[in-house]
């Protein structure tokens, strides 16, 4: 799709500053870091320029924390010169000006599985995370006392949670994930007082309601997945939450689910006061490959054909690009950012068109991407002043067995098994179309987040263990540090007594950088 | 053309010259990178709460009073039938810890639902049932479990024409691969060919990637890639360790033996995939 011409400008949220830290995330990121994306947009574009590209090189160590457990996913919250950070089953807050922990706190676990914990929210003096044993907890962000704890998902049904809340004004937004047991998805809205529920929105259509339509059966969409991996991102103007669900259940076998199994592999807007869904954009219609579409819808604004439009950006498993109006999920473009062989083409909502021979088969079918897709959940990060969407790609192809060829199978119904792992690279995209502006090989692993800033500068990592700096605009190398280790979470930086601090996790590691006093 | 920024070395074959996947799956991508398949240590870190493996005699015996008994409502497999609901899927049964909560359902049935009771099942029989249920649910949800259907499904006569262009320069029906179909089943034959280097690596057995390195002063240095990335490279060769900074006017070649079922997978069409694994598994 051709524009004729279009600039970027920042999404303006002109709003009264409060004390609270829930409206701190209503303004673009700046001195502290008050929630999972920093600000509700997503973009993770920070406006400090302290350090910047000129001076980037000259950036030293201010500290470092070992936190001695598992490796750091979170994306740490910085409030009032504290840092919080989770992995699973354990929060800890540091001194974000020296490194020093203040408390920690454990959760005794169930179980469920431990395969990481995205971060924290903070509303008041009160903190909230979720457990791999589907709790939902609120800490005292002064003492990491346990204020209160409430069940969110049945554990024996094989739900556990890795999310990181999203507090929405009086509202706490979580979700469980779905491992293999084919369970309905579903997102809930939390009282941050007292942990009474308020509401709870389903990704699958209740029995007879819109949507069923595109099930067989009751049963199936009563346990047809669609689980919210991802937090959300909050236009305050729209008041419209946006997520994006995962992948229909059972996962690799759709036989038994046909249909295009609404609102799975979805982009979904919805009122965080009610919990009503206004729109949703499927991404990948009766999805076989377990490709969630729960990766970070970004908002930013944009001029297209000299009109203003509010848009909304995904970097979807599936290995496309979306781009929509995100006042009413209006499909805008849709471009490639990685090979793939699945689809034959866009159909005329912009949404790829799956090859049937490319759904799993007995004897495999050899596709591109793997399972794990494109991207996957690395926090992506759009800078408004280079109007280019960053992004790590990872490159794969895997051959797609279906293993279960009954009529109703459960769980997975297949496997995949990778066969080729490529190069991954830090990808930047022309905002509005998905055209890809340059591409900078990043190795394999180390898959992590990225953070750009006003300091003309991109962090992010490569799978050697090297922490980077890039020029946004041409992805040239402009600092690197070998820490060894790879960067699994998203990059910070905020700012205290006018000195910036960018923050990186490296394996279980805590490191700040500064420029020299 | 977009800017591509990679390092700078050429590389042939399309695989950076990078250290190899990780020994253990990457629950960050999905574990669709574990093979070799997880070991049983990985699996009970990663799922606590699935229900371990039950006493394989039990299993069968239970397996068979489910098929008299409880098939015909609830489905041979347990996943529902003739009005019996789906029991892997079931919340009673994902609850049920060594039978406090199956044993009564089937002693005393669903009278407002429509099941029967099953007053005389002994308690061994109801453990047995409760083995073949806990089994049928663990078996279902671990998909490093799921066994490989029917691969060669192909034409073999196709399989070999394509073999003869596509691989023949460095392979041998008679030579190298003499018998091969003896030593793999047939799943792992075709993620063998088109990915020998992790099958190869689990042995031990992969070949090395080798790099030359020339410096900007025209120094040359061959051998074994022990690294590389944007930054650095390191090989071995006659001489002992080399490790150097990646520098403008410097050159880094590497070689990866494998490349060529690399570039395979490019073009590769399902039909040929098929077709050359079928061809492969009459090499017995």
């Amino acid at each position: 799709m051709r524009f004729g011409n279009y600039f970027l400008m920042l999404a303006l949220l002109v709003l009264p500053a409060a004390g609270q830290n829930s409206t701190k995330a209503l303004h673009p990121v700046g001195a502290e870091w008050p929630t999972y994306n920093g600000d509700y947009s997503g973009r993770r574009f920070s406006s400090l320029s302290q350090i910047n590209a000129g001076n980037v090189k000259t950036m030293t160590l201010a500290w470092t924390f070992d936190s001695a457990g598992a490796a750091i996913k979170a994306t740490p919250l910085m409030v009032n010169g504290v840092l919080y950070f989770s992995v699973p089953d354990h929060a800890w807050a540091i001194d974000a000006r020296t490194g020093r922990m203040l408390w920690t706190w454990s959760n005794k676990s169930r179980g469920g599985t431990h395969i990481g914990n995205r971060g924290m929210a903070i509303y008041k003096d009160w903190l909230f995370l979720t457990t791999p044993d589907d709790y939902l907890i609120s800490l005292d962000a002064l003492t990491g006392k346990e204020r209160w704890r409430v069940v969110i998902a049945d554990l024996k049904l094989d739900f556990f949670t890795t999310v990181a809340p999203v507090v929405i004004r009086n509202h706490v937004l979580v979700s469980p994930s779905i491992e293999s047991t084919d369970n309905r998805g579903y997102l809930d809205s939390y009282d941050p007082v007292t942990g009474k529920l308020q509401w709870r929105w389903y990704a699958t259509p209740a029995p007879g309601a819109p949507g069923s339509e595109t099930w067989p059966d009751s049963d199936a969409e009563e346990h047809g997945g669609g689980a919210i991996w991802i937090p959300g991102t909050y236009d305050p103007v729209l008041n419209l939450y946006y997520f994006g669900t995962g992948n229909p259940q059972p996962v690799m076998a759709g036989q038994g689910r046909r249909g295009a199994n609404y609102w799975a592999n979805s982009i979904v807007a919805l009122n965080p006061d009610t919990g009503k869904m206004k729109w949703f954009y499927q991404t990948t219609p009766h999805d076989t490959h377990d490709w969630d579409s729960a990766e970070t819808p970004v908002l930013f604004d944009a001029v297209i054909d000299g009109k203003p439009r509010k848009l909304l950006a995904q970097a979807n498993r599936n290995g496309y690009y979306f781009v929509l109006d995100r006042t009413n999920g209006q499909h805008i473009a849709t471009s490639e950012f990685v090979p793939n062989n699945w689809a034959k083409g866009l159909d005329s909502l912009g949404r790829p068109v799956a090859y049937p021979s490319k759904k799993p088969q007995t004897a495999g079918a050899l596709v591109f991407p793997s399972e794990g897709g494109g991207t996957n959940w690395f926090p992506p990060s759009m800078d408004p002043e280079t109007g280019l969407f960053y992004l790590r790609v990872t490159r794969t192809a895997a051959v797609f067995y279906l293993t279960n060829t009954s009529p109703k199978p459960e769980a997975w119904g297949g496997i995949d098994k990778t066969v080729w792992t490529g190069p991954s690279s830090i990808e930047a995209l022309h905002a509005v179309t998905g055209k890809v502006a340059w591409d900078h090989e990043a190795g394999i692993g180390g898959y992590s987040g990225l953070l750009t800033t006003a300091g003309r500068l991109l962090f992010s990592s490569d799978g050697a263990g090297n922490a980077l700096a890039l020029d946004p605009a041409t992805g040239r190398t402009l600092w690197h540090v070998n820490l060894n280790e790879d960067m699994l979470n998203g990059p910070i930086t905020y700012e205290l007594d006018g000195r910036q601090y960018v923050l990186l996790a490296a394996g279980a590691k805590l490191f700040a950088f500064t420029l020299p006093q | 053309m977009f800017q591509k920024i990679a390092f700078v070395f050429v590389i042939t074959g399309m695989s950076a010259a990078l250290i190899g996947l990780q020994a253990t799956p990457n629950p960050a991508l999905g574990t669709s990178q574990a093979h070799p398949a997880p070991t049983p240590a990985w699996m009970r870190k990663m799922w606590p709460n699935m229900p371990p493996n039950q006493n394989p005699a039990q299993v069968a015996s239970g397996k068979a009073l489910f098929e008299s008994n409880c098939s015909f409502c609830h489905g041979p497999d347990a996943t529902g039938g003739n009005g019996g609901p789906d029991l892997i899927r079931s919340v009673l049964v994902n609850h049920d810890e060594k039978g406090n909560l199956i044993g009564p359902t089937v002693h005393n049935g669903r009278p407002g639902k429509g099941m029967p009771p099953f007053k005389d099942f002994s308690d061994a029989q109801i453990a047995d049932l409760v083995a073949f249920l806990h089994q049928q649910n663990r078996n279902d949800r671990i998909r490093f479990s799921y066994k490989v259907l029917n691969v060669a499904v192909g034409n073999a006569a196709a399989g070999k024409v394509y073999f003869q262009a596509h691989c023949a320069q460095c392979h041998s029906a008679t030579g190298d691969l003499a018998g091969i179909a003896k030593k793999y089943d047939p799943g792992a034959l075709q993620q063998l060919w088109l990915d020998p280097g992790l099958t190869m690596r689990a042995n031990d057995t992969a070949p090395k990637k080798n790099v030359t390195v020339i410096l900007a002063s025209g120094q040359k240095f061959s051998g074994t890639l022990q690294h590389a990335d944007e930054f650095n490279v390191s090989l071995y060769d006659a001489n002992g360790y080399h490790s150097f900074p990646i520098k403008p006017g410097m050159s880094v070649v590497v070689h990866n033996p494998l490349a060529a079922h690399e570039k395979l997978l490019r073009h590769l069409t399902d039909t040929d995939m098929h077709n050359v694994t079928t061809y492969l598994e009459t090499l017995k």
